[in-house]
């Protein structure tokens, strides 16, 4: 499935697992309310600390649900990719800043085997050029933030976001790091369509009432 | 002479069960040697009675000398094997430390000696009881009294030493070069079957690659180590983000050396070479997609201890990155070089030669490996060494 068929009806809550640890992340998920909207990211350390078989752990839980392996590959493209898609991600990213051949050949084992390529901007200050130069295209792109910047950076660059989805043929762009409920109105009219959530909902005590505040804030509930 | 408050010893002799470790106290009995021999015999616990050293019943040895048991004493038995043997093996010893010079005749009055005595209650032959703590006794009397080993010696053997009960040596490329076997493929079994023909060399580190971390978590490292428990293995994590989290995970999972990308946020990158050192681990940056290496380690507030260089760079480069980072930075070189080019690589400044396929796909992984060795002469530690100097 491309990322347009498979993101037909926006807007996305994807919900972010940087949690090395499967106890707890087992406990979360099945306390997420069971809504089509939420997309379940395993978090780049939650792959590393499991192995991408996790997402096939994620989908026994929620089987419909939309798996986001994210793997932030920067090299070794091809294998990655193939990798997600036998352990049954839905979409698998990869990074920005990595040569663009190795980008390239992500997506294109991507699209082969059935999984929606992501590009990940992880400290890529402008992700267009590199759009620009890929031959094929990503299906989606998340602008990220890194996590060890939340604290010390406060501005989002959510400013090209209509320029991106251009360039990418119309796919829907993600917003990633430090995304609180007040903020989702102006990411949403900024253009995105996926808002990924990490903490704010995965730290929370209620966590299903956290995340049906997203939602209900995105007008999906 | 003492020219300390005190000095110590330690020696172990002998073999198993009746192995005899010893490590002891000389000093002045106005010091604290004098105080810790008068408190120790006022003031005996269950289990570790201390007691004079005596050549023969009613004639202690001088200099006084405490024997203290570490093996906590359960029963008679226990207590005979102290008692016995190994009492008059410690004052003999003491005895001729001082016939011998290894003490001087003149301070027999003036010093205190404390020694701890290990006897492992399965020993029971009161032969070897008695000459193995006869003879450590006497060896760590004269290291105490010369003061071995001194700190050079300390450092020299450092990286070579394998301890006896965990029975490989922890040797964190402090002995280069080295030849650095990436492991990329995603199969365990054929991991497996790669690490079983290897060499089983000093000289070999094995990264285990991100993708096959990212197929079956970063545990693999710990299974590398189940198969290699004295190889170095570098977790190639490639870390963008969480900095501090995944060099932690790479730690726990035992991991030596962990990987993070130059193409990182700096604060990523920051963080993670902290929690490196936290940890007591090696930082090693992947310079993959990065056009000048030397400009990002100049900004970063903390060096990485490995830097690994991609392509062919100069012996210049390769100094330049070095003393960008800092006293026993090394470089990695990341380049499928035959065995010519991994000569000039290390002739060139280079730590590590990492080949990857070049390895892993040979038809004849073990002839491979070892033909890099050879090239740059890496021989085993042990190898050429007799390890009878102490």
């Amino acid at each position: 499935m491309t990322g347009n068929q498979l993101f037909k009806n926006p807007p996305y809550l994807e919900v972010a697992f940087d949690i090395p640890d499967w106890r707890r992340v087992e406990g979360i998920i099945r306390a997420l309310p069971d809504h089509e909207a939420i997309i379940i990211e395993a978090g780049t350390p939650l792959v590393k600390r499991y192995g991408v078989e996790v997402c096939k752990k994620i989908h026994q839980i929620r089987p419909h649900a939309v798996v986001l392996a994210d793997l932030k590959t920067i090299s070794e493209g091809a294998r990655e990719a193939k990798m997600a898609a036998e352990a049954t991600a839905d979409v698998a990213s990869f990074a920005g800043v990595g040569p663009i051949e190795v980008q390239e050949e992500f997506i294109e084992t991507c699209h082969d085997v059935g999984v929606t390529p992501l590009l990940d901007t992880i400290n890529l200050h402008d992700p267009l050029p590199v759009l620009n130069e890929l031959k094929v295209k990503p299906d989606v792109v998340e602008l990220h933030r890194a996590i060890d910047l939340e604290l010390t950076d406060a501005g989002h660059q959510w400013g090209n976001i209509r320029e991106i989805k251009a360039a990418i043929g119309g796919g829907p762009v993600a917003v990633a790091g430090g995304i609180r409920v007040p903020k989702v109105k102006e990411a949403m009219a900024s253009g995105a369509e996926i808002l990924v959530v990490g903490r704010a909902i995965t730290v929370a005590k209620d966590i299903n009432n956290a995340a049906r505040a997203f939602l209900r804030e995105m007008g999906v509930e | 002479m003492i020219s300390q408050a005190f000095s110590i010893g330690e020696a172990l002799i002998g073999e198993a069960p009746e192995i005899a470790h010893i490590d002891l106290i000389v000093g002045s009995k106005n010091g604290p040697a004098g105080a810790a021999f008068a408190t120790s015999l006022a003031q005996p616990r269950m289990g570790h009675t201390p007691i004079m050293a005596v050549i023969r019943p009613n004639l202690p040895v001088k200099p006084a000398t405490l024997i203290v048991p570490k093996v906590t004493l359960r029963d008679l038995e226990a207590a005979e094997r102290i008692f016995g043997p190994a009492q008059s093996a410690v004052a003999k010893a003491v005895a001729d430390a001082v016939d011998e010079g290894i003490i001087p005749r003149e301070q027999a009055e003036e010093l205190a000696i404390i020694v701890s005595v290990f006897i492992h209650p399965r020993g029971k032959d009161f032969q070897r009881i008695y000459r193995y703590n006869y003879s450590a006794t006497k060896l760590a009397l004269s290291r105490a009294m010369a003061g071995f080993p001194d700190i050079d010696v300390v450092l020299e053997e450092k990286p070579k030493a394998a301890h006896a009960m965990i029975g490989f040596r922890i040797n964190n490329l402090e002995e280069p070069p080295y030849i650095g076997v990436e492991l990329v493929h995603d199969d365990w079994r054929r991991i497996e079957g790669v690490l079983n023909d290897l060499p089983r060399k000093d000289g070999i580190v094995i990264k285990a690659g991100a993708p096959l971390i990212k197929k079956y978590g970063i545990e693999v490292c710990q299974k590398i180590h189940e198969m290699r428990p004295e190889s170095v293995v570098i977790a190639d994590m490639k870390s963008l983000d969480t900095g501090n989290l995944e060099a932690r995970m790479a730690g726990d999972s035992t991991a030596d050396v962990v990987v993070f990308s130059a193409l990182a946020p700096l604060k990523t990158q920051e963080r993670f070479i902290k929690e490196c050192q936290t940890i007591g681990v090696l930082s090693y940056m992947d310079t993959i997609n990065v056009a000048d290496p030397l400009e990002i380690i100049d900004r970063l507030e903390v060096k990485p201890d490995v830097v690994e260089l991609r392509g062919n760079p100069t012996a210049d480069m390769i100094a330049k990155v070095k003393e960008a980072c800092g006293k026993g930075a090394i470089v990695a070189l990341a380049s499928e070089v035959d065995t010519v080019g991994a000569k000039d690589a290390v002739d060139s400044g280079a730590a590590i030669v990492m080949l990857g396929a070049t390895i892993t796909e040979s038809a004849e992984i073990n002839r491979t490996a070892s033909s890099y060795l050879e090239e740059l002469g890496i021989y085993e530690v042990d190898q050429f060494r007799v390890m009878t100097d102490f």
